[in-house]
């Protein structure tokens, strides 16, 4: 760095900066913040998608312009190295997640969409009453489908 | 209110609510608006399963469907 001049000094620790952001920032915060909450990624997986790529690319593009940069030395390479690394291996875990939630829940939306009429049932409560969609005739229904008690 | 049970999915799977992702023997957590007629005015199925809605929601949801008690 004693041969830079404060200009590519400042040049170079942005480079720095800006991927430390780019790794650190997307692959622990953003994977943290919205990767537990599938609904989301389920509802808007293409602009997440594309914040993460672009991240990517710039990661992949700073570790290319800085390879054989004179002012980087090896100390320097060796963390753009590993956080490039990083993101490309995150990015290609990422897409493999979203391309897998997809395929499971792709066929999974058969219900009744808004508009529809929704298919009438009778079921027998543990009383003994039989209760149909047709009694609420008249009135409007809230219908939840929950998986129990767990 | 009723609670109903559904042991052997006829209406899960009459309402295309198995899970797929665990192996469709239980039901995906969905809820479902419906008017006097029985038509879907609104219905909310989240990805994931252990995302579910509280009271709050569903009477928000009542009243942005037009059939909540405070917009009757």
């Amino acid at each position: 760095l004693g041969k830079a001049s404060p200009a590519q000094q400042l040049q170079l620790w942005v480079w720095c900066l800006s991927c430390f952001i780019g790794t650190v920032g997307l692959f622990i915060y953003l994977p943290m913040s919205t990767l537990p909450s599938l609904e989301q990624l389920s509802e808007e997986p293409t602009l997440l998608t594309a914040v993460y790529g672009m991240s990517t690319a710039i990661c992949v593009g700073i570790w290319f312009k800085t390879r054989h940069h004179p002012l980087f030395s090896d100390a320097l390479r060796a963390p753009l190295r590993v956080g490039t690394l990083a993101a490309v291996i995150g990015f290609s875990g990422y897409c493999t997640y979203v391309y897998a939630f997809s395929q499971t829940l792709a066929p999974a939306d058969q219900a009744p969409q808004v508009g529809e009429m929704a298919p009438d049932f009778e079921i027998t409560d543990p009383e003994g009453f039989t209760w149909s969609l047709d009694d609420f005739r008249g009135t409007p229904v809230l219908l939840v489908f929950y998986r129990g008690h767990w | 209110m009723v609670y109903l049970s559904d042991p052997n999915q006829e209406i899960i799977d009459a309402y295309g609510l198995a899970d797929a992702t665990l192996g469709k023997d239980v039901a995906r957590p969905a809820s479902f608006i419906l008017d006097g007629e029985g038509r879907v005015l609104w219905r909310h199925l989240p990805g994931d399963w252990r995302v579910r809605l509280g009271p709050d929601a569903y009477l928000e949801a009542l009243d942005h469907v037009g059939v909540g008690v405070q917009s009757q």
